[in-house]
């Protein structure tokens, strides 16, 4: 039932000339160039993000719907202070003929493998406070679950589902919990009666993909591979899914605007000179950078929505500066 | 109230996104296929229905009888007979549930079922206008309403209730799923009922009547819709 996406030889020629010029098969000008990004939070609810990648001609590509649940569980006993965290994704017959409905994501597939990337870029790298999810140490913690709907896929999924992540885990409050004698006294669900509490997101790592485009053919590579060329292969990021699928090999960086590499991953594909991993990740940090402020953006223009009337409630003085 | 977007998801053959005062789905259409052999029908065509919850890992058993619900009502709209041996995949994806937040099903027993037809109902409306947009052969239309009948025995319509909080209150006596055909722009049959909790005779006849009222108003709204829709789509006509 599923059917595989095929490119004919005619498509697959064009696209790679394409590249070799320094041109892509959507108008884009550049391998380096991102598509258009654009954040929207839904206004009635915490945690409930839609990013889409859109073309130059403003049609949508990719579409991710980003939703953030929690629960109160009881922690792990290796754990007794931490919370939980688990990403899950799976892609289904609603985003294209290309997947399957029913099947598991696994490491194989590839919304498996970019959301294991996800997860632990989180998890590991502390961009999200475990501890603070805690509210009686061994008995009950927050466990935050991350759904992420994938609507529209053309590419570009990681940059776009680590984007979603992140914007909700800035975005999302959790009831507030009074704590009275190790006990729960009470959980304050209406966010009315009592604001919720933002959740503690350290630094905001974001992923990016590197597509590498091998020009020459796999045999000549190797014969070459002692008198070691350089800049033989093309790097193209946010490729869309027919660029994808020509592709010979990905790198997949995360990083923060510290410019910190949070997670570095090359699963197999061609051999690509090491000094280029700077390089690439060189090349991502501008992209990072812009991708936050716009992230922090989006979450301040919806704070500013919620919060018509915050500044008349404020008892703030206005202070000058000279 | 409701809001409808149709043709949201341009990799699919149809597709529909249904926004009610208390929920958000997207559904997409995709066929006739050419399915696996083992759900080949030699004489008519095999119905997939497969719905994603909004959150958590699915379908689970909730989502798995709505998809039966569907499947058993979609076969008897679709033309069935016109696309022999081939599939039609109807997929549906909850956006948004009012009872997503945490502790919003505690209290009150009935709020898990009210949740889940909640679902089942904009996931019926989307649908339909899915199967249109995909431009599978209909034998004729349908309109799908939720109606809770309430300790003081009144009718009341669950898509209009706005916020969570109503929606706890509503003290349910008997939540009632009415799925009508409509022929000819006229209610025809009883596609599908689905009642929960306790309720007599009189309250069905009374929940029909209101139901038929509600289907005759908001089918409008979908008919000039679609209307609009088929002038948008075959321009070139005149």
């Amino acid at each position: 039932m599923a059917k595989e996406l095929e490119l004919n030889n005619t498509e697959k020629k064009f696209i790679l000339s394409l590249l070799a010029q320094n041109q892509r098969l959507d108008g884009r000008k550049s391998l380096i160039e991102t598509r258009n990004l654009d954040i929207k939070i839904n206004p009635d609810a915490y945690g409930d993000v839609y990013v889409s990648l859109l073309t130059p001609e403003g049609s949508v590509s990719t579409r991710v719907h980003c939703k953030i649940t929690a629960d109160i569980v009881k922690p792990k006993d290796k754990r007794p202070f931490e919370g939980s965290f688990y990403v899950n994704c799976e892609i289904n017959g609603l985003t294209g003929l290309q997947f399957e409905n029913y099947s598991k994501p696994n490491s194989m597939s590839s919304e498996g493998y970019y959301t294991r990337f996800l997860e632990s870029m989180i998890l590991r790298s502390n961009a999200l406070d475990l501890e603070q999810l805690c509210i009686i140490a061994g008995e009950k913690v927050w466990d935050i679950r991350l759904d992420l709907h994938v609507l529209e896929y053309d590419g570009g999924f990681l940059e776009c589902a680590s984007i979603a992540c992140l914007t909700s885990l800035l975005h999302f409050k959790r009831p507030y919990v009074e704590v009275q004698n190790e006990k729960i006294h009470k959980v304050y669900t209406d966010l009315d009666e009592r604001d919720g509490v933002n959740l503690g997101v350290l630094h905001i790592p974001i992923a990016v993909k590197f597509n590498i485009f091998q020009q020459l053919p796999t045999e000549e590579l190797i014969k070459q591979s002692n008198n070691t060329n350089p800049g033989k292969e093309l790097v193209a990021i946010d490729c869309t899914i027919k660029e994808e699928m020509l592709s010979n090999g990905e790198v997949l960086v995360a990083l923060n605007k510290n410019r910190e590499i949070v997670q570095l991953d090359k699963p197999g594909g061609v051999p690509l000179q090491s000094y280029k991993l700077l390089e690439l990740a060189n090349m991502a940090l501008p992209m990072v950078e812009n991708i936050t402020s716009k992230i922090l953006k989006a979450i301040e223009i919806d704070e500013s929505k919620r919060n018509e009337y915050a500044y008349l409630l404020s008892a703030e003085n206005d202070r000058y500066d000279g | 109230m409701v809001s409808i977007k149709y043709s949201v998801l341009k990799n699919l053959d149809g597709s529909c996104e249904y926004t009610t005062a208390n929920s958000k789905v997207i559904t997409g259409v995709s066929g006739p296929l050419e399915p696996k052999q083992r759900h080949r029908l030699p004489l008519q065509s095999a119905i997939e229905v497969f719905i994603k919850p909004s959150h958590g890992v699915g379908p689970s058993t909730r989502e798995v009888l709505m998809q039966d619900k569907l499947a058993t009502a979609l076969q008897s709209i679709i033309v069935t007979e016109k696309y022999p041996r081939e599939l039609i995949q109807v997929n549906a994806q909850i956006l948004s549930n009012p009872f997503d937040s945490f502790g919003s099903l505690q209290n009150d027993p009935f709020n898990e079922i009210v949740s889940s037809m909640i679902d089942l109902n904009s996931c019926f409306n989307s649908i339909f206008l899915s199967l249109i947009d995909a431009n599978i052969a209909l034998k004729s239309c349908y309109f799908s309403n939720l109606f809770t009948i309430n300790d003081k025995n009144q009718v009341i319509n669950i898509t209009n209730v706005e916020s969570l909080e109503s929606l706890q209150s509503l003290s349910h006596k008997s939540i009632h799923l009415l799925v009508f055909e409509i022929e000819e722009n006229k209610i025809s049959n009883i596609l599908l009922m689905d009642s929960k909790g306790t309720f007599h005779d009189d309250d069905i006849i009374k929940v029909i009547d209101a139901a038929q009222a509600n289907t005759e108003l908001e089918f409008k709204n979908i008919r000039s819709l679609i209307k609009e829709k088929v002038k948008d789509d075959y321009i070139w006509k005149v």
